[in-house]
């Protein structure tokens, strides 16, 4: 039966000429979302992992399970085919068509363009805020942040970091001295950001005026309740802490502060070991880490992409071609950010990488199918054309899709999600203009520098 | 290799659509084991020193405060014995929780208090017992010598010392009065708790008894029960004595203030008559039978002294003597546990790293304890510690909704811009791969975080289109293939 043996021949094709290339696609995207795994964050690493994994789940996926499925439902059941689509596709060819021999036409004016205009972007994206505090992330009319912002009026801080130190004895007339020094002098040290001091001294200090000695320490505490002093001191007395309460600050105020604290208490004459710890080291440490690393990963991510379409091609063209549209729209993207005032968040700093791995995927499959096409035609231009006009509106609906997914992210009650949200639709939108108008115009001066060593060649 | 995967396709569609199905349900038992990871591993790298050190200190002091704040108009309003007895109600119910590093409070101090006096109680309890039999001892040596000695000379000296030692015993007497009485109520109760204890085992037992091959657990349950019973009984006798105990010490205070009336007379009058004498003489010998009853009595509620667990107060006297200090002022201790006269602070300091489940189990036990108490709007439940635990919560839900609505959202997009036979089969494929991938997170054991929840979204976005690409390269060639034109 004709039916039969055509969705046999269907998928033969299929996968002899498309699997190349998606899979080619795939890996680009991989190794873009890979980058993510340089990341000093853990949470940003595995969500790196993730993706790199679903990505491959869902290849292998359409893969051995759609194309199966869709030859059985061909194969075995008899189904005529349709002629209005074609007819409607080719209105759209027709306009893809017009679009992209008008991009051809001003080719070198778009290529200045486009990369003027990323530059530009990079040099504005430098100016870009980074927005650090995570109570700005959730819904505001929360009542848990309604609760704790009328918690911090009433007892002015809910923040606190704990100076830890330790010795074989911390009750020797040194430490305590030390400790009594630090405890009444940091809040004249650091006004603008402690609010209250509270160690073992100040408890003490409570019950009596005299000079702490250590045997005096050691007959007071023995009247102190358990509960809290166990707050304070270990049972061994070879650990105790300095509870600091301080201003509700952003991080970068908040990484200065602890800064000086250190420099302070290494400055102070002790022979224990002090450090500085609590939460709030932890989530400053997180939050510079996720802000200040994106234009490492951005550029380890292209770096990788190059890397691996070298690799797959051969060819230092080949895999350079697809990255350049790309590469462009990080600029673009700050740009933008400049311009509407938005700032940084966690999750958009990781916009870099992921657009990478997304975006080559158009470009990519534009490449293959270019190169495909040109194995007929002699005509660089040509190939570029029906290229296009062919894989434009695969291309077009695979953006569209990729952009419903997200989109939902923007209706999200949560500011960093819906920020994230946004964000990436506008960088998808711009790769998706930069597929269409920037990477003909590359794939068009390529073929004439490449026909141009051809003929020195020859 | 393309070619083999073509051949695969269609030779054995059906094969390879089970054996994806078989894999499929795998991956599927993967999705139980996926954890969700939120502690601070997921923030920055465990061999950093800013972890290291954070953890080692969550180890040693606890990690951030859940604060609980009460409102009140003044100290008067605040440290109430009503207030102590919900903050105590709920100090017992978090005590349940391992997790929790230590709870920090105004009720606690009392506790420490309360917990102290009745150490010294129990000491004074003991001293007292054995002053009482010295004093009954004494005064049947005294009874028999004035009966005895009628006659003699230095009486006066005698009777001075009686005086004096019976003052003294007056005030041994009001001093004991005070704390029997709180002593016996808290008997009572303890007593009535156990005997409702060995009920239920009582019926456990009876149960048990129908099985001959439990004979030995039910003769031990049996005999441990009894054991319960027969202590219970012996508490409940103890308080019932001791009922009488606050009267015995007001009579025989009474009593003891009479023969002084009468001595003094005595020694006033000089005259002495054998028979008063004979008579005082019987009645000091009954007082020393009493103390001897009454020291007897009270070594045996010091011996099970320690079946008590000191308790807040009920008087709000006695709480204020704990809470001010000689002056009248707030003692400092409470002090820090005060915000400007109007809130009251109650703590909970959590153990590092516990994990989501028990964090959110604690912080709804508190809410749901203030609004049993009916204190649920007149506190505050707040601190870092509640506030993650929304993010948290809050962000789960988000996410799942926002799963959901990208899956409307594609239908929306595949019916208008994908027009090809069987349009949302690539919608289909991908939530199958979304859910595999969910799958081998979990046999790759790596845990979800509050990130990755973001992945659903994206995930449905970028891996459809694969599916996109393949179904519609298909439909192209199964039109007539891109070669014919």
């Amino acid at each position: 039966m004709n039916n039969k043996n055509n969705s046999k021949e269907a998928i033969t094709k299929t996968i002899r000429k498309s699997a190349p290339a998606i899979l080619t696609a795939l890996i680009a995207t991989a190794l873009g979302l890979l980058s993510l795994y340089i990341s000093p964050v853990p949470m940003i690493q595995d969500f790196g992992k993730m993706l790199t994994i679903g990505m491959i789940v869902s290849f292998i996926v359409a893969l051995l399970i759609l194309l199966p499925v869709l030859f059985v439902r061909d194969y075995f059941f008899h189904i005529e085919n349709k002629k209005k689509k074609t007819k409607k596709s080719n209105k759209f060819e027709n306009i893809m068509n017009k679009i992209t021999k008008t991009v051809l036409k001003f080719k070198y004016i778009i290529l200045v363009l486009a990369i003027g205009s990323a530059a530009l972007g990079v040099y504005y994206d430098q100016k870009v805020g980074v927005e650090t505090d995570i109570e700005t992330f959730m819904p505001q009319d929360t009542q848990e942040l309604l609760d704790i912002r009328e918690l911090r009026e009433i007892i002015g801080s809910t923040e606190q970091l704990s100076i830890v130190y330790s010795s074989y004895d911390i009750y020797t007339d040194d430490n305590l001295d030390w400790i009594v020094d630090i405890t009444n002098n940091l809040q004249s040290e650091f006004p603008d950001e402690i609010i209250k001091v509270k160690s073992i001294s100040s408890v003490l200090n409570q019950l009596t005026t005299e000079h702490l000695t250590p045997n005096l320490v050691t007959n007071l505490t023995k009247n102190l309740p358990a509960e809290q002093l166990k707050m304070l001191v270990n049972e061994d007395a070879t650990k105790g802490v300095i509870i600091v309460s301080i201003n509700d600050l952003e991080s970068d105020e908040l990484e200065t502060f602890i800064e000086n604290l250190k420099i302070y208490l290494d400055n102070s004459i002790t022979n224990m070991d002090v450090t500085v710890t609590g939460q709030a080291v932890i989530d400053v440490e997180m939050i510079t880490a996720l802000t200040t690393g994106r234009y490492t990963i951005t550029l380890v991510g292209m770096a990788l992409v190059f890397i691996g379409l070298l690799i797959i091609y051969r060819n230092p063209l080949k895999a350079i071609i697809p990255l350049i549209p790309i590469s462009l729209i990080v600029g673009w993207s700050g740009a933008i950010m400049y311009l509407y005032d938005l700032k940084y968040t966690p999750l958009t700093a990781t916009l870099g990488a992921m657009i990478i791995g997304i975006g080559t995927e158009y470009t990519i499959l534009i490449m293959e199918r270019y190169f495909e096409e040109k194995q007929k035609t002699i005509y660089t231009n040509d190939a570029i054309v029906i290229t296009l006009s062919k894989m434009g509106k695969p291309i077009i609906v695979s953006a569209l899709t990729t952009i419903g997914g997200f989109s939902a992210l923007v209706i999200s009650d949560f500011e960093i999600l819906s920020n994230f949200g946004i964000m990436t639709l506008v960088n998808i939108s711009l790769a998706l203009l930069s597929t269409i108008i920037v990477m003909p115009a590359v794939l068009s001066i390529q073929g004439s520098i490449v026909s141009l060593f051809h003929r020195k060649k020859v | 290799m393309l070619e083999k995967i073509a051949k695969l396709v269609t030779k054995y569609p059906m094969k390879m659509i089970f054996v994806g199905v078989v894999i499929f349900l795998v991956l599927l038992v993967g999705i139980t084991k996926v954890e969700l990871k939120t502690g601070n591993e997921t923030l920055i790298q465990t061999d950093t020193s800013e972890y290291i050190d954070n953890f080692n200190y969550q180890t040693e002091f606890g990690s951030d405060p859940i604060i609980v704040l009460y409102k009140g108009d003044g100290y008067n309003d605040l440290f109430t014995v009503e207030n102590m007895a919900y903050m105590n109600e709920l100090e017992e119910k978090l005590s349940y929780y391992d997790e929790i590093f230590t709870i920090n409070s105004p009720v606690s101090l009392v506790k420490e208090f309360a917990g102290k006096s009745a150490d010294q109680y129990e000491t004074a309890l003991l001293e007292l017992s054995n002053g009482l039999e010295d004093v009954s001892v004494n005064l049947q040596t005294m009874s028999e010598l004035l009966a005895s000695n009628a006659n003699t000379d230095d009486i006066d000296t005698t009777l001075n010392q009686l005086t004096i030692a019976v003052n003294s015993m007056i005030d041994g007497q009001e001093n004991l009065g005070i704390g029997v009485t709180n002593l016996i109520s808290s008997y009572a109760t303890f007593s009535t708790q156990i005997l409702t204890v060995t009920d239920s085992i009582t019926i456990v037992i009876n149960d048990l008894s129908t099985d001959p091959s439990l004979n030995d657990q039910v003769t031990m349950l049996t005999t441990a029960n009894n054991q319960l019973i027969s202590m219970a009984n012996q508490m409940s006798t103890i308080s019932n004595d001791s009922q009488a105990l606050p009267m015995i010490t007001t009579n025989t205070i009474a009593g003891l203030q009479n023969i002084i009336l009468g001595l003094t007379g005595m020694i006033d009058n000089q005259v002495l008559v054998t028979s008063q004498i004979a008579m005082l003489s019987d009645n000091l010998s009954m007082i020393a039978s009493n103390l001897h009853l009454m020291s007897t009595n009270l070594l045996m509620i010091h011996d099970n002294f320690n079946v008590l667990t000191s308790s807040i107060p009920t008087e709000q006297s006695t709480l204020d003597m704990m809470i001010y200090d000689e002056t009248g002022e707030v003692r400092s201790t409470f002090e820090s546990f005060t915000i400007d006269e109007e809130y009251m602070m109650f703590l909970v300091i959590l153990d590092g790293e516990v994990s989501n489940e028990i964090k959110g189990n604690i912080i709804d036990t508190i809410k749901e304890s203030l609004e049993e108490q009916g204190l649920a709007d007149i506190t505050l439940v707040s601190g870092k510690p509640v506030l993650d635990m929304s993010i948290k919560t809050a962000m789960m839900d988000s996410m799942q909704s926002m799963m959901g609505l990208s899956a409307l959202i594609m239908i929306g997009v595949l019916l208008i811009v994908f027009r090809v036979k069987w349009r949302l089969l690539p919608l289909g494929i991908i939530l199958v791969a979304v859910i595999a991938t969910i799958g081998i997170m979990g046999w790759l054991n790596i845990g979800l975080t509050l990130v990755s929840m973001a992945v659903f979204p994206v995930l449905i976005g970028l891996g459809i289109d694969y599916a996109i690409q393949f179904q519609s390269r298909y439909t192209e060639e199964l039109a007539g293939g891109s070669n014919n034109e």
